[in-house]
């Protein structure tokens, strides 16, 4: 059994290492490691069985990189436990997406509870990645987006948000895809996806599609999903943690 | 109305001297009857506010004018019925005979002054509790829940890898919370307070980010005492770690420089973190913006620059005429 630890503070991902070593001392530590990126590098690397990674870090957070290992690594992904030391949101939605979690300081009493539970579940990629999914839907909702607003010259054009096919993130900007065009918003698709209606699905990283748009889901031999679009040429590419959502009933 | 048993004393004493004064001036009966008249009027006085205010408004301040109203009511029923007990007490016939009217005023006047007391003493600790909630509030804004819960997390664990840096931490958390704490108290502090606020501050993060973050505090002494309202500069320095640092893979250097210059104290906070450019975590600008508002409150021609380090990174410099 092997693990790997992210965390950015040095000391955190010590004590961790020495509590685990107490809780379960069969686990190997096989690295640990100061932020997301090298984390992600780490996991494909060493494949371990576990990975605890630390929510907040620079570069990459633990979130994303929990994404990025299941999106490299598919089915070979390890168990993700993230570990946070104050979040009323992060806990909160790791309760409601039933992902494990350890709170620091770590507690003797609270690890042994995690090492057991780690010992008896089933680590499928298909827990890990509803759990993803399901953590990806849970931030905060603000109000609906009736229509995008998107600066062209000196106007300010008016897209309804039903007549978007597709929303592509570029860095800091989004690209906004209608069946006639595309414009360019300084929304970052991260804060556009909270005020998004029912029916458009994140399906990528840097996608969110409108179901309505859809017209197949593809699976090539190697299992990757993509989508053809009713009213544009190009296919988007699905995560293989969104790859369930497509699958015929 | 708080402090039932102080109440209680504090009547009961002003009882005792409305009973010497009435004495003195010959009023009534003997001293032992008139201290008992007194005490029976007043104590049933203060039970029948206590309990109408407990009854009427069972959890807030009451209203001024209706509890005035309570006031009158029971200051004739308190005046009756005590002297009806205290007759009783002395075995005396309850006559509303010619010494019933005065003792009505007697109880009127002490009444008011009484009620006056104890109103005035329930609004000065109405104030203090607001006081030292609007104090804990600001305490709360400075010290982040996220930063105490990591911090407090680090301690865990250098206790049991280093008990003697764990020692050494906790003091610089303590001279942090104690430094913050007196901060939110003062109008007015000087700049070696600040700096040996912004040295415990550092000194935690640097705990909690070990290699990552190098930090250089510059204050020469002739610089020391000079003015400066409290808290001025750790914002800056928080927004830097925040928005600059801690967001940055291989972290970096953050200065904080006192210096003088043409007649003008200048302050500057220099980082080599991200930057605005380089896609910082979007600060609100909120902490720069109070920092604006509260030195233009204190000084006249104050003025704030924040932009892109030379260096890479962030510079605030804040100017203030000497």
């Amino acid at each position: 059994m092997k693990a790997i630890i992210a965390d950015d503070e040095p000391l955190l991902s010590l004590s961790l290492k020495t509590a685990l070593a107490d809780a379960w001392p069969e686990l190997e530590i096989a690295a640990v490691l100061p932020n997301g990126l090298e984390a992600v590098q780490a996991a494909e690397r060493l494949k371990p069985e576990f990975a605890f990674l630390d929510i907040q870090m620079p570069g990459m957070s633990g979130l994303e990189a929990a994404a990025e290992i299941a999106e490299r690594m598919g089915e070979a992904a390890p168990a993700i436990v993230f570990v946070t030391a104050y979040d009323e949101f992060a806990t909160r939605a790791f309760e409601l997406a039933a992902a494990d979690y350890v709170l620091k300081p770590v507690s003797q009493g609270r690890l042994a509870a995690t090492v057991a539970r780690l010992k008896a579940k089933q680590h499928g990629f298909e827990e890990l990645a509803r759990q993803l999914r399901a953590l990806g839907t849970l931030s905060p909702k603000s109000a609906t987006l009736r229509q995008v607003r998107a600066g062209a010259g000196n106007a300010v054009k008016l897209i309804p948000i039903q007549e978007v096919c597709y929303f592509q993130a570029m860095d800091k900007y989004t690209t906004v895809v209608t069946a006639g065009g595309e414009d360019l918003i300084r929304t970052p698709l991260k804060d556009l996806a909270t005020q998004l209606p029912e029916g458009f699905q994140q399906v990528h990283r840097s996608t969110v599609v409108n179901l309505a748009e859809v017209a197949a889901a593809v699976r090539d031999e190697t299992g990757r999903v993509s989508l053809r679009l009713k009213r544009r040429k190009e296919t988007l590419p699905v995560s293989r943690i969104y790859s369930d959502l497509f699958k015929a009933m | 109305m708080q402090g039932f048993p102080f109440a209680l004393l504090a009547v009961a004493a002003f009882n005792t001297v409305i009973a010497v004064l009435l004495s003195l001036v010959g009023y009534g009966g003997s001293f032992g009857e008139n201290l008992v008249f007194s005490q029976c009027i007043g104590l049933t006085l203060l039970v029948l506010i206590h309990l109408g205010w407990r009854l009427l408004w069972p959890a807030r301040k009451p209203p001024l004018l209706p509890f005035l109203g309570l006031v009158a009511v029971a200051v004739l029923a308190g005046w009756l019925g005590g002297s009806a007990l205290a007759s009783l007490f002395l075995g005396l016939p309850w006559t509303a005979g010619r010494s019933a009217g005065a003792a009505l005023g007697v109880t009127v006047v002490a009444g008011i002054i009484g009620t006056w007391f104890f109103w005035n003493r329930h609004r000065a600790a109405e104030m203090e509790r607001q006081r030292i909630e609007a104090q804990l509030k600001m305490l709360q804004a400075q010290i982040e829940p996220h930063f105490l819960f990591n911090t407090l997390a680090n301690l865990d664990a250098l206790i049991q890898t280093d008990p003697r840096r764990a020692r050494a931490m906790l003091g610089h958390l303590n001279d942090y919370l104690r430094a913050t704490l007196a901060a939110t108290r003062r109008e007015r502090s000087t700049l070696a307070d600040e700096f040996a606020l912004l040295r415990g501050y550092l000194e935690v993060q640097g705990m909690r980010m070990g290699e990552r973050l190098r930090f250089r505090l510059e204050l020469p002494e002739s610089l020391a005492q000079a003015d400066l309202p409290p808290m001025l500069l750790q914002p800056l320095v928080e927004n830097s770690l925040k928005h600059g640092l801690e967001p940055k893979v291989e972290g970096g250097e953050v200065n904080v420089v006192a210096r003088e210059e043409g007649g003008r104290l200048v302050l500057e906070v220099a980082d080599t973190g991200l930057g605005k450019a380089n896609g910082a975590t979007g600060g609100s600008g909120v902490g720069l913006a109070n920092v604006r508002e509260r030195l233009a409150a204190a000084y006249e021609g104050a003025k704030v620059e924040a932009g892109v380090n030379p260096a890479g990174g962030y510079t605030v410099t804040l100017s203030i005429p000497r």
